[in-house]
Formats: structure tokens, sequence, C-alpha cells
């Protein structure tokens, strides 16, 4: 189903990590201060309660998703912790608020740092595609872990398309600190296979 | 410009999109109208609309901006992120958020004149869409809203919000002070509401009336606190209230499981709270103090022992002198008659030393006797007008013959005071009698009077008589204190301690002030209350 060989899997992480690298730089210079981006692993799952994500159903995630529409359609999301999308804005910020839910502007600014980093993942992606992706403004979304993908994924059980899930492990390194949240892409598998097919002729191409 | 142009039209009733002209001019007529700006930026990044908004926000009208790129209309620095977007939008047809706290003042837009004063800029919250026409053609949108309000509001919000942590902070760094405080105090501390139920503040207090401490405690504290009318609750044995009630001092005795008693000293005050009353009972540990107490009591039982013993001695031992000194003086005198001028006069001499000798014996077995009386054989105390004393007394000396009449001056008013009638007497005699006795015997005068102060009466005895030096004005009260030889001046040496044993009893003082050669004051001062009450019965 998902069988991609070890290289493709490498060149995957690698395109993810270019696109990264370039949000990272991008944040850097919006912040004034080195913010460094790294995805050290990436997973495919086909149900979301496989991830380790779904080990604490009951914690509140802040998200920030964009839906992509066209040859390779679905869903890209930012998932941090709660505690940890908090900390990160404020490390962005560089304001210390004693508030334990972010205020209607830190959430715009989580917004926007979700926007740069989903844009330069689905970018690295449309890079080896060729051709733009259709994408959604970004929306935030703060809810249960367990109740993440239930409602606004578009994909119905009825027509047997189960989703596929590409789970970037995304690690924010900001004033000497680590802070971890993922990336997940909610694709059928369709585009997983459409994903497959390009990297496969990317990687015929670039071989020679 | 496509407003003014309507206006002069008349609007048709029902508005007809299928004319495309019309349909534009609509467009760009609720373009203009929105509240937000609204920039369309083409795939060769030049401007091609630009909404009224914009152009009363930055001041640049449509005609300046259109056809340029956005760098060129704002030349300034700060667009990079949003440029980046642009062509990141233009390219790969990606959108983007760009948010007022990430990209302050993104475009050099006006704030609104209320905000002009805080806010070099309006906050913008930017939203970059990509848009696709009708012929196939990439363009970019712009929107920009004003959330310069809410910048404002989330400033003050985090504002309010640090102050109120430093407040939490503030009020808990105290609280853990003012708790810290309790639970070291040495003293139990417990509060006890007026339904009577008792809560223990600090650790002492914990220990003294928990389970390791005695449950009872709290049943003698109920008891003790004032409103406890309702349920009146068992008064406590008296081995557990050492003190009486009434006295001011509350004592109890704690006896805690192990077996060890604890006397403790109650205090009790009280405030309101919540509309009602409350009680903080304070509980101070005063086992150290007991023990002193007992020490002091038994050292003062043994005190009181031996000086009765002393007494006791000093009487039986001068009461059994007199029986044998009897015998000496009796045969000394018998020979002195018997032999005087028979023998030779060196024998008349020694016949008359003995015969004296014997004689100041006696006197000053007397006086020991006297002495010893003062603390043994005192009389109640009465009401004793010294003015009739000081008649006595000058009778006394009239009868003896002891010096001219109308030496003894009484000067003004003299009191009545308290005391043991008797030894007052003895007290003033002897007073004066030391006065004529140190003075020249014919203009020798001794002047009495006395003066008051709040709590005491002073009686002065002054006489114009040789002095004392300075170095033996304390000493002179001390037994067999002699100042003089015994040719010079008759005495035993114990007529001043008698005074001063009589004035102790009647618990004044006896001082002098004198100078060599002008005379001696003597002042006794009586106290008008005495200090130690003495029962009824014994007066």
């Amino acid at each position: 189903m998902i069988d991609l060989s070890e290289l493709e899997h490498d060149t995957i992480s690698e395109l993810i990590n270019i696109g990264v690298g370039r949000a990272a730089a991008s944040l850097s210079e919006m912040v004034d201060q080195p913010v460094e981006l790294t995805v050290p692993t990436i997973t495919f799952v086909e149900r979301f309660s496989d991830s380790n994500l779904t080990s604490s159903p009951e914690e509140v995630v802040s998200a920030v998703s964009q839906s992509f529409d066209g040859p390779f359609k679905g869903e890209a999301m930012l998932v941090f912790p709660e505690k940890r999308s908090l900390e990160l804005v404020r490390r962005l910020l560089k304001v210390d608020v004693p508030l334990d839910t972010l205020t209607d502007l830190e959430q715009e600014a989580l917004m926007e740092v979700g926007n740069i980093i989903l844009n330069a993942c689905l970018g690295s992606i449309a890079n080896v595609l060729g051709e733009p992706i259709n994408c959604s403004m970004p929306t935030f979304r703060k809810r249960e872990t367990r109740a993440l993908l239930n409602e606004d994924t578009a994909f119905d059980a009825a027509s047997g398309k189960m989703p596929v899930l590409m789970i970037l492990h995304v690690q924010f390194m900001l004033r000497q600190n680590d802070i971890d949240g993922y990336v997940l892409f909610v694709m059928d598998l369709d585009s997983i296979q459409t994903l497959k097919e390009l990297v496969r002729r990317f990687l015929e191409n670039a071989l020679g | 410009m496509t407003g003014s142009a309507k206006m002069t039209n008349p609007p048709p009733p029902i508005v007809d999109i299928k004319n495309a002209a019309e349909a534009a001019d609509l467009y760009s007529n609720l373009l203009d109208t929105a509240d937000v700006g609204l920039v369309v930026i083409g795939s060769d990044h030049a401007i091609c609309h630009w909404n009224q908004w914009m152009q009363s926000r930055s001041g640049i009208p449509a005609d300046q901006a259109i056809g340029k790129r956005l760098s060129a209309v704002f030349t300034e620095t700060r667009l990079g992120r949003l440029c980046q977007a642009i062509k990141d939008c233009l390219e790969f047809g990606m959108p983007a958020v760009i948010s007022p706290s990430l990209n302050q003042g993104a475009l050099p837009l006006r704030p609104l004149p209320q905000f002009a004063a805080t806010f070099d800029r309006m906050e913008q919250s930017i939203r970059v869409h990509p848009i696709t026409t009708s012929r196939g053609e990439k363009l970019c949108s712009l929107t920009v809203r004003d959330v310069t309000l809410a910048v404002q509001r989330d400033r003050l919000l985090r504002q309010q919000a640090a102050e109120l942590a430093e407040l939490v902070t503030q009020t808990r760094r105290s609280e853990d002070r003012t708790r810290a405080i309790l639970q070291n105090t040495i003293d139990a501390i417990l509060v006890a509401s007026d339904d009577g139920n008792i809560e223990p503040l600090n650790a002492r207090a914990q220990e003294l009336c928990g389970p390791e401490g005695d449950p009872e405690l709290s049943n003698i504290i109920r008891f003790l606190l004032p409103d406890s009318e309702h349920t009146p609750p068992q008064r406590p044995t008296a081995d557990r209230l050492l003190t009486d009630l009434g006295t001011g001092v509350i004592e109890v005795l704690a006896c805690t499981p192990n077996g060890r008693n604890v006397p403790l000293e109650v205090a009790i005050s009280h405030f309101s709270a919540d509309g009602r009353y409350h009680y903080i009972i304070t509980l101070r540990d005063i086992s150290q103090r007991k023990r002193h107490e007992m020490e002091i009591q038994r050292t003062m039982a043994e005190l009181e022992r031996s000086n009765s013993e002393l007494e006791q001695f000093a009487y039986a031992a001068s009461h059994d002198l007199q029986e044998p000194l009897r015998m000496v003086s009796s045969y000394t005198q018998l020979i002195a008659r018997r032999y005087k001028d028979q023998l030779d006069e060196t024998a008349d001499e020694f016949i008359h030393y003995a015969v004296d000798g014997t004689q100041r014996m006696q006197r000053m077995i007397d006086d020991l006797l006297t002495l010893s009386r003062v603390g043994r054989h005192g009389k109640p105390f009465n009401a004793v007008p010294l003015d009739s004393l000081f008649d006595a007394i000058a009778a006394n000396f009239r009868r003896a013959g002891l010096g001219p009449a109308g030496n003894i001056v009484r000067d003004g008013f003299l009191p009545t005071v308290t005391g043991d009638a008797s030894q007052l007497l003895l007290l003033f005699q002897n007073l004066v009698s030391n006065g004529l006795k140190y003075s020249d015997p014919d203009k020798g005068e001794v002047r009495i009077y006395a003066t008051e102060t709040d709590e005491s009466w002073k009686v002065f005895v002054a006489d114009n008589g040789i002095g004392i030096e300075p170095q033996y004005h304390a000493t002179i009260f001390e037994i067999f204190k002699r100042l003089h030889g015994y040719g010079e001046y008759a005495g035993t040496g114990i007529g001043l301690a008698i005074c001063k044993k009589i004035v102790d009893r009647h618990g004044g003082t006896i001082s002098v002030e004198s100078e060599p050669g002008k005379g001696s004051t003597f002042c006794v001062e009586l106290p008008k209350e005495l200090p130690i009450v003495i029962p009824p019965e014994s007066m």
C-alpha cells in the first residue's frame, strides 16, 4: 500500500527539509532571532489512532490547517499541544504573558507560522509536481487530540476511501529550546499514489 | 471617481448584471464601499486594483498606485514578508496570512485619528490569496483589515494579566510570610468561631490540641470563651484550671497521652469577620515559668524558716544570757556597795569597770530582745495619729529629764499613719533620743515635720548635732554599727537597727541626710496603702 523504498522515503524527507529550511529562514527574518526547523522523521500511517500522536487523546492541541486540491488533494495540518503552541508563539513574539490560552492576536500569529510552514511543505511538493497546488487559507482549531480528525476532514467512510496520514515530526529550535510539533498530511490513497509516482519520476530525472 | 459618474445616471430598479459594463461598475462600487483594503496584483507584479479604502488610509490615489509594483508604491524595507507572500502566491498559488504580531505595520498605513497618539501605523491583518481569471490569468489579491483596536485591546489585556500575575505573586509571597510567621511562633494559636468550632492555626496548636496532644483542651478553651452561653460546657476540673477566673491571668494544664503535663497560659482576643465573631486563642507553654515560680516559693519558705530560726535563736540567746548576767550584775553591785573605800584605790576602779560592763551588757541584751521582738511579737496595724505619738514621746523625755524643755519641736501638721503604735513609738523615740544624744546638751534641738507624696508620708526627724560623715550614711542602720567610742556617746549600736526593722515591717524606708557639724535629718517614709493585704481578723 504505502510501499516506499528507502530512497523514495529519503527523497521526500529531503524535499520537505529543504522546504522547512526556507520557512525557518523567513521566520528568522520576521522575528529577528535565529529559528531553526527540522523534520527528523516522516512516517506513514493508515489510521490516525496508529500514530503516537494519540498517546494522550484528551490533550488539547492547537492546529493550523490548510486543505489542498488537485491531482494531489487532502488536508495539511500543523499540530502542537496547546502548551507548546503558547510557548512557541511567545518565544517568537518575545513576550511573556501570564495567560494560559492564546489571545486572538497570538492565535493569528500562530496561524501565520503554520501558513509559512505548510506553504513550504506544500511548495516543496508543488515543486516536484511542476504545477501549483490549489490550497485554502489556513484555519485555526483548538480541540482534544482524539477529535482532531473527526469532523473537519472531508473524507467519508461510506466511500470506502480511508484517509492515509503522512506525519512529519517538526522540531523548532528557538533560543536554545526545542519545541516539538507535527505536520499531518491527510490524503486519500490516490493522492499518496500520485505522490509516490511523482517522487519516482523526480528520482528518475535526477539520477539521469 | 466612478461614484460621482454613477450618481448622474438614474439607477435601474433592479440591477441587471447581464450587462457586463454595469456589472463591472457595480463590483467596482462594492469594492470601494468595503471596509477593508483591497489590492489586486497581476502576474507581472503590477497593481491592477486599489480600492477607495486603500486610497484613504495610505493617502495614495489609485492612479498613482495602479501599474506599479507594491514595493515602488511603498518605498521601504518592511515589505519583505509581504512581497515574498505575493511572489509565492503568483508563482505557486499559495495563500498567505500576514499577522499583525509578526509583521507590525506591514504596510505604511495611517491609523484612525483615535489611535494616532499611541500608534504610528495602522495595525493590519493581511490575507494574500490567489485568483484565477476566466482567461486563466493568475492574479493575487490582498485583503487588508484594520486591527488597531484589537491590538490595543490585546496590549491592555497583556498588561492587566501581567499586573494581575504580579499581584497574585505578591499576595502569595505575603501569605507565605504570614504563614511562616504563624507556623514558627512558639505559642500555639487557635481561632474559634462563634459556633464553637476551634481550629488550630499553627503546628504548635495542632500538637497541643491534636491526637498527640490533649483532646480535652478544646473543651477547656470552649469553657473559657465568653460567648458560650447557649451550650454551657462542663466546667473543667480544678486540677486543669490552674488559676482563679477573674484574676485576668488564665492558666490551664494540658495533659498529653504520653503523660506529660504542660501548664499553659491562655490569652484570648477577638475580631469580627464576615459578620461573625471570632476569638484568637494563644496558648503559651509556661513550664519554665512555673518551675521558676516553684523555685522562688521554695526559696522563700526556706528563707522564712531560717529567718524565724535566727530570731528564735537571738531571742533565746539574749533571754538565756540574762539569767547568768543578772547573777554577775547583782554580785558586782553587792561588792561595789560593801567594799567601796575598804580596799585600795585600784580595787575601787576595777569594781567600777565591772559594774559598768555588766550594765552595758544588760542594755545590749535588752536591745537585742527588743530587736528580735519587732519581727516576732508585732501587733496588728491601726491608725496611729503621729501628733499624740509625739506628745507621748515628749512626756517620756520630760519625765526622764533629758535636755532642756522645748527641745523637741513639732513643725506643722503631722499625719495619721497606719501601723503598730508601740513599734512606731519605739521608732520615733529612738530617732529623737539619738538626735538629742549627739547634740550639745544645752542647745540641742530636734525638729519633727512631715511631707506628703501621692503614695506615702515622709516624717523627718532633724537635729542640730554633730552630723554623720557621708561614708557612714548607708551603714549606720546595720546592727552593732557604732561610729564613736563608748566613752564619747553611750549606746549599744542596736537602736538604728531596731528603727530599720520597724520601718521594714511597715513597708517603708528609712534614710539619713547629714553633714558633719551641721546636724542630721532622718527621714521615715511610710506608705499610705499597705503593700501587703492584712487579713481583717488580724487588724
